[in-house]
């Protein structure tokens, strides 16, 4: 069937929305506060990421098949929750822009200098948009298709530079005290954001009681041990001066490599090349995730046509910072957001346990979409049934191509998939959805 | 219904043609390898600042901003006249070209050059930055960020400072090379054989150094006719030249850094001992600090393994007692080598050694008292050098 992810792909996506393009930039934000102490700072804001994600998969998993578009205006009320989610559609719209239009200055300054800015921009949000359109399916396979690009340059680069690591770069520790260290938190907490992504995506796990938790703590991890990674050797190999002074470290890292006797140089150039894929990657779960929680929101039958209305409002947002200064105010007002938004919604795992607020589908199993077959969801149950039969009947009516029983709708599987379901135990692709389709028409 | 669909498909498939014929046949950033005027080598001069701002009706010389002005020289590859390697050898005419302007701003002096070559400067193949004596003195903050800043400068470019004139140095007429700048940057690839210049210096840790403000030593060359010569260091202040290293002061450079990379040492032995050369194979270097009544103490321990290169005259080299006598002649040599390269950096009040840097992370909280006067302590303070020798090979004669 479709829409569902596996617990594999939940952790890719977890960490493919994370790193996007602040890891280039780590050393630099981090250490600007915190110094040659930052280390302390990413291990520190890690565990409390870490204590988060715990937090929202809880509450995730107390609304099975359900997302936080739906959950939330159940805990905290209609108008707070509407609120919250609306700041969750406009957080993730932001942040898709900032990711575009800060890899795309980057991209401007060292690969593509006389091409306008407009263009690079544009054929993201394109790119990106044709890609989400698809659904969080093909989605998340991409992500995963990606994920060993995302990791393997990085790694390797990492490891080369190893050779002009010194360790004593790090010492003295905390000569300044901890203060820095403390200062440095915010900082650290903005770079590893994307860990809030599960909040809409546990709904599509296979086995969200037996997979989430897991998923979303690996998901959430790998940031922050490559952040750290990252951190310690740039200043290991640059130093803490160097390292904050310089606008891309990481780059800066990979332009200082050089392995004697070799013709292995300039590979900030491969750096850059798949610093494509997780720009990408990033922004576009941002896109997608705006589009999904708007959609639910407005009780749309699916996501697709916001998929395609998102682009032109990511697109303003992404050119409206006149220049690097003003983009990086607009990174950190993103990132207070995004903060507010997932501290906001972790206070309601408490208040949901305090009220006894619970989601009432079977977690695990094929039962059922978000938004499925729980009757708190009356409304969307209704829509996102209809939504799914009246596509997959338009499949039928073009001669059921492969494509579309892949059924880009999120929504789809509702409650009327639920009858295929059961016999195909939530197996990945079952051709059901197409008859179900039929039935209705 | 399902037609309309269909002939909705079209279109859209039409629209997506157009869209990707447009972006894809159309390349804003196309700069093909043939247009590009490849710069191998940079040397950058002090010039009479500028007073005039007009058209200088010459051809160095262009519009340009008042202000102390530089020199720069770039040397741009000729393509055709180098010659592939296999070829009979590119022995018509020049490889390279030297073209220079004075502008107050680097940027701009590699902007107006163009104006005077068929390839614009592409930066990217660069391999060494000699720096004028001048310049150097006045601080190379000011030339260095337009190479920092530039995404295409590789950050592994030499960087040399040169006796007087830089684009003397890049304009000597290399034999072993077609390009006098990559005959220069190969120089300090000999560092195995020789020790007498300062230790591997390339752009990214100068830009380093400056960003800390940490004292840093680069390699000097000397020019002649059709060759050069690393030799000794010009010691720096921040990033600004305060005078030369020699080329044995440079050598005892290397043994406080920990960058003995090899070479030899020749020792005259006492007592009509006659001369020993040792080659050197291998050395370590540990500095240690520690407070004494609330003085820093620098400790340098030098172990040094090599093998006897060179022993004139006739001594039975296989005699313990020999060997022993030998082992502790270099040892001394060496201390002295590094005690006068202490003495020199002290001298100047430049802190070439990192011990400042030691003294930062063995004791960050004295540190933080002591480092605004330290410019003022390290010429004090006591450096103590121990040497170990090791001869473990003797070659092929007794």
């Amino acid at each position: 069937m479709k829409d569902r992810i596996t617990s594999l792909q939940l952790a890719v996506v977890i960490t493919s929305a994370s790193i996007g393009v602040v890891y280039i930039s780590i050393p630099r934000i981090i250490g600007e506060v915190a110094g040659r102490d930052g280390w302390l700072t990413i291990l520190g804001t890690g565990g409390m990421v870490l204590g988060l994600t715990w937090v929202l998969v809880q509450l995730c998993l107390r609304f099975p098949r359900q997302t936080a578009t739906q959950f939330i205006p159940l805990v905290a009320g209609r108008w707070a929750g509407g609120l919250l989610v609306w700041g969750f559609v406009l957080y993730f719209i932001l942040a898709s822009a900032y990711i575009i239009r800060s890899f795309s200055d980057a991209m401007k300054l060292f690969l593509l200098p006389y091409t306008p800015l407009e263009v690079v921009v544009i054929v993201q949000v394109l790119t990106g948009a044709y890609l989400v359109g698809h659904g969080v399916n093909v989605l998340a396979r991409s992500m995963q298709v990606f994920f060993p690009l995302i990791l393997l340059p990085m790694g390797i680069i990492l490891l080369l530079a190893v050779v002009d690591f010194r360790p004593s770069e790090l010492l003295p520790v905390l000569a300044d005290g901890v203060a820095p260290v403390v200062r440095a938190v915010p900082q650290a907490f903005w770079a590893l954001l994307g860990f809030e992504v599960l909040l809409f995506l546990v709904a599509y796990l296979h086995y969200p009681r037996r997979d989430a938790l897991r998923s979303a703590l690996v998901g959430a991890a790998i940031p922050v041990v490559l952040y750290l990674v990252i951190f310690v050797i740039t200043i290991g190999a640059l130093g803490p001066a160097l390292s904050k002074q310089q606008i891309l470290p990481v780059i800066d890292l990979a332009r200082s490599i050089d392995i004697p006797g070799t013709f292995v140089e300039r590979l900030e150039v491969f750096l850059l090349a798949l610093w494509v894929v997780t720009a990408f990657s990033s922004a576009t779960v941002y896109h997608y995730l705006a589009a999904l929680a708007a959609s639910q929101l407005l009780a749309l039958k699916e996501h697709r046509p916001l998929v395609y209305l998102l682009p032109p409002l990511i697109y303003l947002a992404a050119m409206r910072p006149s220049n690097i200064t003003v983009e990086m105010a607009m990174g950190k007002v993103i990132s207070w957001l995004g903060m507010g938004l997932v501290i906001g919604t972790a206070l309601l795992l408490p208040m949901a346990i305090i009220t006894g607020k619970k989601g009432t589908a079977e977690p695990d199993g094929g039962q059922g979409g978000p938004g499925g077959s729980n009757g708190q969801q009356g409304k969307g149950v209704e829509s996102t049934a209809q939504g799914a039969g009246g596509r997959q009947g338009r499949a039928a009516d073009l001669g059921g191509q492969a494509r579309q029983e892949k059924g880009e709708g999120l929504q789809g599987g509702g409650e009327s998939n639920g009858l295929i379901d059961q016999a195909g135990a939530g197996r990945v692709w079952e051709k059901g959805g197409m008859q179900d389709g039929r039935k209705k028409e | 219904m399902g037609e309309r669909r269909n002939s909705g498909r079209v279109y859209l498939a039409g629209a997506l043609a157009i869209w990707l014929t447009i972006l894809s046949a159309g390349c804003w950033d196309r700069w093909e390898i043939e247009d590009r005027g490849f710069v191998l080598g940079v040397a950058v001069d002090l010039a009479e600042p500028i007073t005039s701002t007009g058209f200088e009706g010459r051809l160095d010389e262009t519009a340009r901003v008042e202000g102390p002005a530089y020199r720069l020289t770039l040397q741009l590859e000729l393509p055709g006249q180098a010659g592939g390697m296999g070829e009979t050898g590119g022995g018509q005419g020049e490889a390279s070209w030297n073209i220079s302007t004075v502008q107050s701003s680097l940027f701009a002096g590699s902007g107006v050059l163009a104006t005077r070559t068929a390839h614009q400067p592409y930066f990217e193949h660069l391999r060494v930055i000699i720096i004028g004596e001048e310049v150097a003195r006045q601080g190379i903050r000011e030339v260095m960020d337009f190479f920092l800043r530039d995404p295409g400068v590789r950050y592994r470019v030499r960087l040399y400072v040169a006796e007087g004139e830089a684009r003397e140095v890049l304009g000597l007429k290399a034999k072993q090379e077609p390009f006098s700048a990559v005959y220069l940057a190969s120089l300090a690839e000999n560092e195995r054989q020789a020790n007498r210049f300062a230790f591997r210096a390339d752009l990214g840790d100068v830009g380093r150094a400056i960003t800390e403000g940490v004292d840093m030593a680069l390699p000097r060359v000397v020019v002649g006719q059709d060759e050069a010569k690393l030799a000794g260091a010009a010691v720096f202040k921040g990033d600004r030249m305060v005078g030369w290293l020699g080329e044995l002061e440079t050598t005892g450079l290397r043994w406080v850094r920990n960058e003995m990379t090899g070479g030899f040492l020749v020792v005259n032995l006492p007592e009509g001992g006659g001369l020993i050369a040792f080659d050197i194979t291998e050395s370590r270097t540990r500095t240690q600090v520690r407070l004494e009544g609330g003085r820093p103490v620098f400790r340098v321990d030098i172990r040094v393994e090599g093998n006897l290169g060179e022993m004139q005259k006739p001594v039975d080299s296989l005699d313990p007692a020999v060997l022993d006598k030998v082992q502790q002649h270099i040892a001394e040599a060496i201390q002295d080598q590094a005690r006068t390269a202490v003495a020199k950096g002290q001298e100047f009040r430049t802190d070439l050694f990192g011990f400042g840097r030691l003294l930062e992370m063995r004791y960050p909280a004295y540190w933080r008292e002591v480092k605004d006067q330290w410019e003022d302590i390290f010429p004090a303070v006591e450096v103590q050098v121990h040497v170990h020798a090791y001869i473990r090979r003797v070659g092929l004669v007794r």
